[in-house]
C-alpha cells in the first residue's frame, strides 16, 4: 500500500511492539496469575510466564467459593443480573430512543430543535451528578434494590446516544418510500414498523452494542441503588473483592475472580469484534 | 418536494410526535430533569442523609460559600481538570500516532493490533482498577521488575504516595481507553480519498509530509469530536478511582465525582446530602458551559 523506507518500517514496528506490550502485560500477568499454584505466585511475579509455570485450574473453585463466602453470590447468579438489567435497560431504551428517533424524522413540530438540544446536552451530562435525587426517586417510587432501580436509570442515560445514532440513520430512508406507503394508507406505526425498522437494523446493532458496553460495566448506581447481595450485578460484586474485606484474599484467587468476571465479555468481544468496532464509531462519530 | 415539506404535509394531528416522543420524554422526565432540578434546589438547603425532613433548614449561598472555602473542593476540581487534560491531549494525542502508525505501517495485522489495544476499553473500569491496584502494590510486579534491574529504592507502595496518585489514575485512565480513540481516528483514516494520498507520493511528497499536509487537516472534525467524547468522559471517571484508591490517600486522588460520593453516601463521610448536591450543580455547570460552546462551534461547522 504505502512505500515505506526502512527506517520508517523500523520506526512503526517498534513504536507497535512498545504499544501492545504495555497493553497486553497487565493483561497477560493477571491471566497467569489465575493459572499459576498459589504457592508460585510469590516467588515470580516478575515475569509473566513463570520460570517453573504448573498450570493449574485449582485457583478457579477457590473464587468461586471466595464469591460464595465473601461475598455472598454465586457466579451465574452475578452473571444473571448483569443479563437481567443490560437487557432490560437495553430494550426500554432503544424502543424508546428509536420513537424518539423516528418522530424527528417523521414529523414536523415546532419543539424539534428543542428536544434535539435537550439531547445533545443531556448526553454530555456526568451520570454522577444524578445519583442522590435519583436515589430519592427511585425510594420513593420503591424500586430500591430492584432490578428495575437500574433498568431505569440505564435506558435513560442510554437514550440520548441511542436517538442521535438512530435519528441519523433514519433521516438517510428516503421519504419515497414513507410517501408511498401513505398512498396504500399505511398508518404511522405501520411505517415505523415495516419500512424504519427493517431499514435500521444495522443501526439497531451498533446502538446496543454501544449501550451495551455501558450498562454491562455501569458501577456506581448499582452501587448506590442495590443493597442486597442476591442482585449484585458483576461489577458490583468486583468492587468489593479484596477491598476493605474481612476476608483477606490470596492472589491467585483474585486472579482467578479476574478472569471469571472477564471472561464472557472477552468471548463476546472476539466474537462480535467487528460490530464492536462499528457501535464505537457510531456513537463517536454521530455523537 | 424536500423532506421538511413532506413533514409538514404528514403532520397533520400536531399531538402525534409527542406521542412517540413520550416514552423517552417520560424517562427523562423522572430520572433525568426533575433529579437535576431536585439537586439545584438541595443545595439551597442543608441536609444530612439521616434526617427525614430534606426542605426544612434553608442555607442560601451557604453551601456555595463553603465550597469556595474548601479545600479539599479545589483539590478536586484540580485533580478532575488534571484527568480532562490528560485525557483530551494525551490520550487523544497517543492514539492520534498509533492510529497514524498502523495506518501507515502496512501492518499484516492491522487489525488485530488495533482489537487488541481496544480491549481494554470493553472491560469494566472496576476490573481494570482491580488489575492495576495488584500492579502497583508494594510487591507487585513494577516494584519486582524495578527491584530486579537494581533500582530498589524505586520500589515504593506507588498508590500510598499522594504526590503519585493522580499521575497513577490518569495513566492507567490513559492505557484503558486509548484504543477507544484509536479505532475511532482509524475510521477517520480509511475514510480519506485514496487518490489524494497517491497524487501526493507522485509528487514526491514523504509520508511525513502527506501526513502533515493533507490527514491531518482532513482529519480534523474527527480529532475535534474524540477531543469532545474524551472530555465527556474525563468529567465522569470515577470507578477506576474507587476501585484503586477510593479517593485517597488523605483525598490526594480525589476528583469531583468521588468527592461529591465521599460527602453524600460515603460511610466514613460527612453524610452532607444538599453539599454534595453543591458540588454535583457546579460540575454539571463546567460541563453544561463547554457543551453550550460545542453545539455552537459544531453547528457552525455545518
Amino acid at each position: 500500500m504505502f512505500k515505506l523506507t526502512i527506517g520508517q518500517k523500523i520506526f512503526t514496528r517498534v513504536i507497535v511492539a512498545v504499544a501492545l506490550v504495555i497493553v497486553i502485560v497487565p493483561l497477560l500477568w493477571v491471566f497467569f496469575l489465575a493459572f499459576k499454584r498459589p504457592d508460585e505466585v510469590y516467588q515470580s511475579t516478575l515475569f509473566i510466564f513463570p520460570k517453573n509455570f504448573h498450570f493449574t485450574l485449582e485457583n478457579f473453585p477457590g473464587a468461586i467459593e471466595f464469591a460464595q463466602k465473601a461475598l455472598k453470590i454465586s457466579y451465574p447468579r452475578m452473571y444473571l443480573n448483569s443479563i437481567i438489567v443490560t437487557a432490560g435497560g437495553l430494550i426500554i431504551g432503544t424502543f424508546a430512543a428509536s420513537f424518539a428517533a423516528f418522530a424527528m424524522v417523521h414529523y414536523k413540530f415546532r419543539t424539534k430543535e428543542l428536544y434535539y438540544t435537550f439531547i445533545l446536552l443531556s448526553y454530555m451530562i456526568p451520570v454522577q451528578v444524578l445519583l442522590i435525587p435519583l436515589y430519592l426517586v427511585l425510594l420513593r417510587l420503591n424500586l430500591l434494590n430492584s432490578y428495575f432501580a437500574l433498568i431505569f436509570p440505564y435506558a435513560t442515560m442510554g437514550i440520548p446516544i441511542a436517538t442521535l445514532i438512530l435519528r441519523n440513520f433514519f433521516s438517510q430512508v428516503p421519504f419515497e418510500f414513507t410517501e408511498a406507503a401513505l398512498i396504500d394508507g399505511a398508518s404511522s406505526f405501520q411505517i415505523y414498523r415495516n419500512i424504519y425498522l427493517p431499514i435500521a437494523r444495522p443501526a439497531i446493532a451498533t446502538c446496543i452494542i454501544f449501550l451495551f458496553l455501558e450498562m454491562w460495566n455501569e458501577f456506581l448506581f448499582a452501587f448506590i441503588f442495590i443493597r442486597v447481595d442476591a442482585l449484585q450485578t458483576l461489577p458490583l460484586a468486583m468492587s468489593r473483592i479484596g477491598i476493605g474485606a474481612k476476608f483477606p484474599i490470596p492472589w491467585a484467587i483474585y486472579g482467578a475472580s479476574i478472569v471469571l468476571a472477564v471472561g464472557p465479555i472477552f468471548i463476546i468481544f472476539m466474537v462480535f469484534q467487528r460490530w464492536f468496532v462499528r457501535g464505537i464509531i457510531a456513537g463517536g462519530i454521530k455523537g | 418536494m424536500i423532506r421538511s415539506d413532506f413533514q409538514k404535509k404528514i403532520t397533520l394531528h400536531k399531538s402525534e410526535p409527542y406521542l412517540w416522543l413520550s416514552p423517552s420524554m417520560i424517562l427523562f422526565l423522572i430520572f433525568l430533569l426533575y433529579p437535576i432540578i431536585f439537586s439545584i434546589i438541595l443545595s439551597f438547603f442543608n441536609w444530612r442523609g439521616y434526617s427525614l425532613e430534606i426542605f426544612k433548614d434553608f442555607a442560601g449561598f451557604q453551601n456555595y460559600i463553603k465550597l469556595v472555602k474548601d479545600p479539599l473542593y479545589w483539590q478536586s476540581l484540580k485533580n478532575t481538570l488534571f484527568l480532562v487534560f490528560t485525557v483530551v491531549f494525551v490520550q487523544n494525542g497517543i492514539a492520534l500516532f498509533l492510529s497514524l502508525v498502523i495506518y501507515f505501517g502496512n501492518f499484516r495485522y492491522g487489525n488485530l493490533i488495533r482489537a487488541l489495544i481496544f480491549f481494554p476499553g470493553v472491560i469494566s473500569a472496576i476490573v481494570i482498577g482491580l488489575v492495576f491496584r495488584k500492579f502497583f502494590e508494594l510487591t507487585g510486579p513494577i516494584n519486582t521488575l524495578l527491584k530486579s534491574i537494581g533500582l530498589e529504592e524505586l520500589a515504593i507502595p506507588w498508590l500510598t504516595n499522594k504526590y503519585l496518585t493522580i499521575w497513577i489514575v490518569s495513566f492507567v485512565t490513559t492505557w484503558q481507553w486509548v484504543g477507544y480513540n484509536l479505532v475511532i481516528f482509524y475510521a477517520g483514516l480509511q475514510s480519506i480519498d485514496h487518490s489524494l494520498l497517491e497524487a501526493a507520493f507522485i509528487d514526491g511528497a514523504s509520508i511525513q509530509r502527506a501526513i502533515y499536509k493533507i490527514v491531518l487537516p482532513l482529519l480534523k472534525p474527527v480529532i475535534f469530536l474524540s477531543a469532545v467524547l474524551n472530555f465527556i468522559g474525563g468529567f465522569r471517571v470515577y470507578d477506576i478511582i474507587w476501585a484503586m484508591t477510593r479517593g485517597g490517600p488523605v483525598h490526594s486522588s480525589e476528583v469531583l465525582t468521588t468527592y461529591m460520593y465521599y460527602q453524600s453516601f460515603q460511610s466514613s463521610g460527612p453524610s452532607n446530602m444538599s453539599y454534595a448536591s453543591t458540588i454535583s450543580v457546579t460540575l454539571t455547570i463546567i460541563v453544561l458551559v463547554f457543551a453550550v460552546i460545542r453545539i455552537k462551534f459544531f453547528s457552525k461547522e455545518q
